[in-house]
């Protein structure tokens, strides 16, 4: 097994942070795929986010069927209660008393969460990274917008590249953008482990909806393997922040989860004239990034790809990408025989 | 930005012209700075993190301070604009080091052409030369309001100036060059129109040197072989133990496809990452865009479509 396989990466991923939920979606259970696997995501009595798995231990009941009750999440067929937090069972209604509990208390795997960017983020295994916390956006005052996540038939590593790529922005988006220049100029890429960033300049072009707020510098930075992020700065007109987390169902399949902010310096339109101008702009990438052939980006090397350099910040996403897998093989010992490939 | 950069700060901004400020960096520490030679330049990185070149034009009486000039582009990409609508006094930037690649050659006679902002690696080799060849510096610009550095130009020996702003009149090139004595050199720095234009014209006449400078020079990306001042060299197969050399002008890649032409490949340009090699003996001279200095130090491994030796021999894991 190549030590960038499907296989491989999908283990690797499980020690990732991704999005599994809005955090505007989860006053109720709410069902989610992660890598494969079937997750509850909901709110508890006390306001806290949990993940959990879906199906209860008892007889397989959906809990993403069922409801947020006082001590955790209650089981739509026989009323079994979950803790959130621990994935304990809290309650067996059928049983007269808590002394008749079996001897080892049955329990569903819970997960840890953190809620950011306005999604909630779980990881499925021990995490290798924190969530990151930009330092660009430390002093800014967001007024934060969850964006309709969109599914889609590739994998989530493709996704992210759609988002970090200059190229297709002149064929793409000629609706949102106008006649925006083919050409992508040379760019000063900065990566250091799984982070890579750069800044380019993007002018306001005539009659265009998307930049007629005028001349932006566009300051992307991206955390391997799914967290891309670009800081648009306009100058006097302020600040605007856009997020992207692609989020793995499995190999080839993802949810894009993406959220809009608006600074407090902002003067060009609110929160939400934003987020549906954005809206847009995901809107035209849709039909066009979920056909892609193959369907996610080929890190094992058994497709060949021409690049060229306007590729560039992808490229290095990509290298990014494989210094995250290293390192979480290297950590947690899951070693690819080479000899094998 | 790498280790040698400089940090310096932004101790003098100065209207000079329509459109054109100038720039004093120093090092807030108060260190000379590293010494250069007329045509150098430097690389700035702006707050943004755009990165651009300015050629240097004036270093300060005690070697204290890089000027540069800049004119603000419309249409341009980014830089100019956020240098004259955003750089503050007391800004700190990561400069590096000074680079030539415009480097003033010792001759007799010398003819420098400026067109706008173009005098600013000009102005320097004018200075350089002037109490001791015989030289005439032309500077055009659009009018003098839009020309920068005039007071410095002011300073030569006027009588070796001409001042050529369009509202005047049109500096005739084709003049300039046919009235060049044999074994002149020109440096000329301006718009590519005014580049063009003499190259060609200096295309007739073998016996003056020219030399240029264009404005725009990109930041990444660039050409990665560098051609005539490559050394051959000879690569190791480990696998088969063959060998191959790889003569001046060719790569690894190239030489390799002769033997397998299954090797994985694609940019060739050293910005994908596709043909990374294992090293497994000798030193790699590194020309790809997309290692890191720390990937270069750790990995030993390198992109063989561009990259080449410093060491006689390479042995790689193929």
């Amino acid at each position: 097994m190549s030590r960038y396989s499907k296989a491989a990466l999908q283990q690797a991923y499980h020690h990732c942070w991704f999005v599994v939920a809005r955090s505007q979606d989860i006053s109720k259970p709410k069902a989610a795929v992660l890598l494969g696997r079937d997750l509850v995501v909901f709110r508890d009595k006390d306001g806290q986010a949990r993940v959990t798995d879906r199906y209860c231990v008892h007889r397989g009941g959906d809990l993403a069927g069922g409801e947020v009750c006082d001590s955790g999440v209650r089981c739509p067929y026989h009323g079994w209660t979950f803790d959130g937090g621990s994935g304990k069972c809290t309650g067996i209604p059928a049983l007269p008393d808590a002394s008749k509990f079996p001897p080892n208390a049955p329990a569903i795997r819970a997960y840890p969460v953190i809620e950011r960017f306005a999604h909630i983020w779980t990881c499925l295994e021990e995490p290798m990274f924190d969530l990151p916390n930009p330092p660009e956006i430390q002093n800014l005052e967001l007024d934060w917008r969850a964006a309709a996540p969109i599914p889609m038939d590739i994998g989530f590593m493709a996704a992210t590249e759609n988002f970090n790529d200059m190229a297709h922005f002149a064929f793409v988006h000629a609706g949102s953008m106008g006649n925006v220049s083919p050409i992508v100029d040379s760019m000063q890429i900065h990566r250091s482990g799984r982070e890579v960033s750069t800044t380019i300049f993007y002018p306001r072009v005539e009659g265009s909806e998307f930049s007629s707020m005028g001349d932006s510098w566009m300051h992307y930075h991206v955390y391997a393997p799914g967290l891309a992020t670009i800081l648009y700065d306009y100058g006097e007109g302020g600040h605007r922040y856009l997020v992207d987390f692609p989020s793995p169902v499995g190999p080839e399949k993802c949810i894009v989860y993406w959220g809009s902010a608006t600074c407090s310096d902002f003067k060009h339109g609110t929160a939400d004239d934003i987020l549906a101008l954005e809206t847009k702009v995901f809107e035209e990438d849709t039909p066009i990034v979920s056909k892609i052939v193959p369907k996610e980006v080929p890190l094992d090397g058994r497709v060949r790809e021409f690049s060229c350099s306007a590729d560039i910040v992808t490229l290095n996403y990509r290298r990014a990408v494989m210094d995250v897998v290293d390192k979480i093989q290297e950590r947690f010992g899951y070693v690819q025989s080479e000899a094998a490939e | 930005m790498s280790d040698t950069d400089l940090r310096l700060r932004v101790d003098c901004l100065r209207r000079e012209a329509n459109q054109v400020i100038s720039l004093t960096l120093t090092d807030p520490k108060g260190g000379r700075l590293p010494d250069w030679e007329p045509g150098a330049h430097i690389k700035l990185r702006l707050p943004s993190g755009l990165m651009r070149q300015y050629s240097l034009y004036a270093r300060g009486s005690d070697g204290s301070q890089y000027r540069i000039a800049v004119k603000e582009a419309e249409g341009g990409r980014g830089g100019s604009r956020e240098i004259h609508s955003r750089l503050k006094l007391g800004d700190v930037l990561n400069v590096s080091p000074p680079v030539n690649h415009f480097r003033l050659e010792p001759g007799q006679d010398y003819i420098f052409i400026a067109g706008g902002i173009g005098i600013t690696p000009i102005l320097p080799m004018a200075e350089a030369v002037s109490d001791r060849s015989s030289w005439h510096l032309y500077y055009a610009g659009k009018s003098l309001a839009s020309m920068g550095l005039l007071d410095e130009v002011r300073r030569l020996p006027q009588a070796n100036v001409t001042l050529a702003p369009a509202e005047i009149g049109k500096l005739n090139i084709g003049e300039i060059v046919r009235q060049a004595k044999p074994g002149a050199q020109i440096y000329c720095c301006g718009p590519n129109r005014m580049l063009d234009e003499l190259a060609a014209l200096c295309g007739e006449r073998h016996d003056i040197a020219l030399r240029v400078e264009r404005f725009a020079a990109s930041t990444s990306a660039a050409p990665v072989n560098g051609g005539a001042s490559d050394k051959p060299f000879e690569v190791v197969m480990k696998r088969s133990g063959r060998r191959i050399v790889i003569p001046a002008g060719s790569t690894i890649l190239t030489e390799l496809l002769n033997v397998d032409p299954s090797v994985p490949h694609s940019c060739c340009q050293g910005i994908c990452g596709v043909c990374e090699t294992k090293v497994i003996e000798g030193v790699v001279d590194h020309r790809d865009t997309l290692l890191t200095e720390e990937e270069r130090q750790t990995k030993n491994t390198m992109m063989i479509c561009c990259s080449r030796a410093r060491s006689d021999v390479l042995v790689l894991d193929i």
